[in-house]
């Protein structure tokens, strides 16, 4: 069994991968993050409190400046989008389980550059226990399309109607798999750039194994033969499991 | 303490040179000048030294750049320049046969031969300080004053320091536990540069790379901007709230020159304002301030954007206009030399586009595309 880390050298693990993630984006000649900053608060922030049982840090407004895509409505309204992407983070020194996270919210706010048009797309860690379930899928870990940011322009959407389902079940993200995440989905070329520097791939890697590959193989475990060990936990995960 | 001797070499002769030094040294500040004109090579090097050694540890030496154009009593003039005595001077500080190091300052009668001396960059690194004479030195001699002490007290404490063979981290007034994070490059940096190379070198290296650019210290402008404060409109609240800050403020060599924040206890400071106190980048300069005037019991007002429909989640200061700027609105800017400890840096697309201070920033060449459509739009 692998020798448990104390808290301190957690967090400077923490921060240490927040800063390389900082320099890789700071050095990106792409230059599609227009605020790496944002990345040494964070850090900063994981750092504090040393000695608690607890880490956590936010990624405050890091801003990506990326071509508009086509087939977009309403239709030329405008140049390129302006994304800002907010996570808060917090999760557990001491926590024996394979899934760190305690608290998860990451927000995705795309706004066109003149700012009229607003999209949004809100992820995270379920708060509340399987007894106040609701009846509706809510996986522990899930993106709904909307979010904060459209509350401030209900008045004008048109005829759009927007929902808070779908919850759409995905793998919980830090900081760099939120970030991996935009690019693979609003800035290709970035995104095919960044892959292939090794600091960037290294960082990506041992994220998805830390927390994508306890996320998988718990799923997968399903149909593993036998006694179920924690089929509420998997089902927390992923309701539609039957 | 003794007064800071300053030996100025000169080759002007007017009473201009008396009043300007006059002006710096002013009543109740602890600098004095020498004024001389500059002789020949062989003796004005031990000339400085032997001044550099009456004083130990409380001098330096302000040179004009331009010491070859008027003549001596005799009708002599000397065939150098001040950065040529500047690089004599350092190399042999290098060698350690002047020791203690002691600050170098430039200063210039106007504006084109500093010019001159810009486009020469070898000679940069062997001042500490650059002035124009009809400029800082006229319009704000306290200021020069306080830099010209700091100097001269920086250099000794660095010294000191060295004897001690302390660590980078005490130098700056750092713990031992914030050798970590965003300081641990530059640390790294300064440990290597006391080590191996000669003072002046160590003090470029905090004075151009860590006090005077924005990034893990932060000057006062930039602290208010992030801050959301409008200093201009609230001076005595804004004081006041300085004094919350004092925490956080640098205590390093030159400190008292160049006022400066550690950017990462300013963090440190706000997020101890409340339970949940939001993140800085994520409310405007209103809620910002307006948290500040709630948990303070202060009456800050809060800066206005560059432009009506500007973000006021400021977080930068526009390179060309030194207002607070959400980097939402800007564009970078080349930054040459550029450390990982410093800050991105960028021009408000409203400067930008009016060309303000033009010879102060050039955009980046990766936002160069996005300019080319904003101008775009204004030719439609």
């Amino acid at each position: 069994m692998a020798k448990r880390l104390k808290p301190d050298v957690i967090k400077r693990g923490i921060a240490a991968d927040l800063l390389a993630l900082f320099k890789v984006l700071q050095e990106d000649k792409t230059g599609v993050v227009v605020n790496p900053e944002v990345l040494t608060s964070a850090a900063n922030q994981a750092l504090r409190g040393s000695k608690d049982e607890s880490w956590s840090y936010e990624v405050a407004d890091l801003q990506l400046k990326v071509d508009i895509p086509q087939k977009v409505f309403p239709a030329n309204c405008g140049k390129w989008l302006n994304i800002h992407i907010d996570l808060d983070l917090k999760g557990s020194c001491s926590d024996k389980s394979d899934d760190c996270i305690t608290d998860l919210v990451l927000q995705i706010k795309i706004e066109t550059d003149t700012q009229q048009n607003i999209c949004s797309w809100h992820f995270d860690r379920h708060i509340g226990d399987s007894s106040d379930a609701p009846d509706e899928a809510h996986p522990l870990y899930h993106f709904q399309h909307g979010g904060h940011a459209m509350k401030d322009i209900h008045g004008s959407l048109g005829r759009t109607l927007l929902l808070p389902a779908p919850r759409l079940a995905f793998p919980p993200m830090d900081a760099i798999l939120s970030l991996d995440f935009v690019l693979s989905n609003f800035a290709g070329q970035s995104w095919q750039e960044l892959r292939n520097e090794s600091t960037y791939t290294r960082l990506l890697k041992e994220s998805q194994m830390r927390h994508w590959r306890p996320y998988i193989k718990q799923l997968a475990s399903w149909w593993d033969l036998g006694p179920k060990k924690d089929s509420v936990a998997i089902q927390a995960l992923w309701p539609h499991l039957i | 303490m003794p007064d800071i001797k300053y030996l100025c070499i000169d080759d002007q002769k007017d009473r201009t040179v008396d009043d300007l030094l006059g002006g710096v040294s002013n009543k109740g500040r602890s600098i004095v000048f020498e004024r001389r004109t500059p002789v020949e090579i062989g003796h004005q090097i031990p000339q400085i030294i032997s001044e550099a050694t009456a004083n130990r540890n409380a001098f330096g030496l302000l040179l004009d750049l331009r010491l070859d154009t008027e003549a001596d009593s005799n009708g002599d003039k000397v065939p150098y320049r001040g950065p040529t005595l500047a690089q004599e001077l350092r190399t042999r500080m290098a060698e350690g046969e002047i020791v203690p190091a002691f600050p170098i300052v430039l200063w210039t009668i106007d504006e084109n031969f500093l010019k001159s001396f810009c486009k020469d960059e070898t000679s940069h690194d062997l001042f500490d300080a650059v002035y124009v004479k009809d400029g800082l030195i006229t319009q704000q001699p306290e200021a020069v004053a306080n830099e010209m002490i700091s100097l001269a007290v920086g250099y000794r404490v660095l010294n000191e320091s060295k004897q001690k063979k302390l660590s980078a981290d005490k130098i700056l007034g750092l713990e031992a536990d914030d050798n970590v994070g965003v300081h641990a490059a530059f640390l790294d940096e300064l440990a290597d540069v006391l080590d191996h190379r000669p003072d002046h070198q160590v003090v470029q290296l905090l004075l151009k790379q860590l006090i005077q650019v924005p990034g893990l210290l932060v000057d006062e402008v930039l602290v208010a901007a992030r801050l959301g404060v409008d200093v201009n409109a609230c001076q005595s609240a804004w004081e006041q709230l300085k004094k919350q800050l004092d925490q956080a403020y640098y205590r390093g060599p030159f400190h008292e020159g160049w006022g400066r924040w550690w950017w990462f206890r300013v963090e440190d400071w706000w997020a101890t304002l409340s339970e949940k106190q939001p993140n800085l980048r994520r409310i405007s300069a209103e809620e910002r301030v307006q948290l500040l005037n709630n948990r303070l019991g202060l009456d800050l007002v809060a800066a206005s954007p560059i432009c009506e429909t500007y973000s006021s989640k400021y977080y930068t200061l526009c390179v060309a206009t030194g207002q607070p700027l959400d980097p939402v609105d800007g564009l970078r800017v080349v930054q040459r030399d550029r450390k990982s400890w410093h800050d991105t840096q960028y021009v408000s697309v409203h400067a930008a586009l009016n060309r303000i201070e033009k010879k102060a920033w050039r955009i980046d060449p990766i936002d160069r595309e996005r300019f080319d459509r904003f101008k775009e739009d204004l030719e439609v």
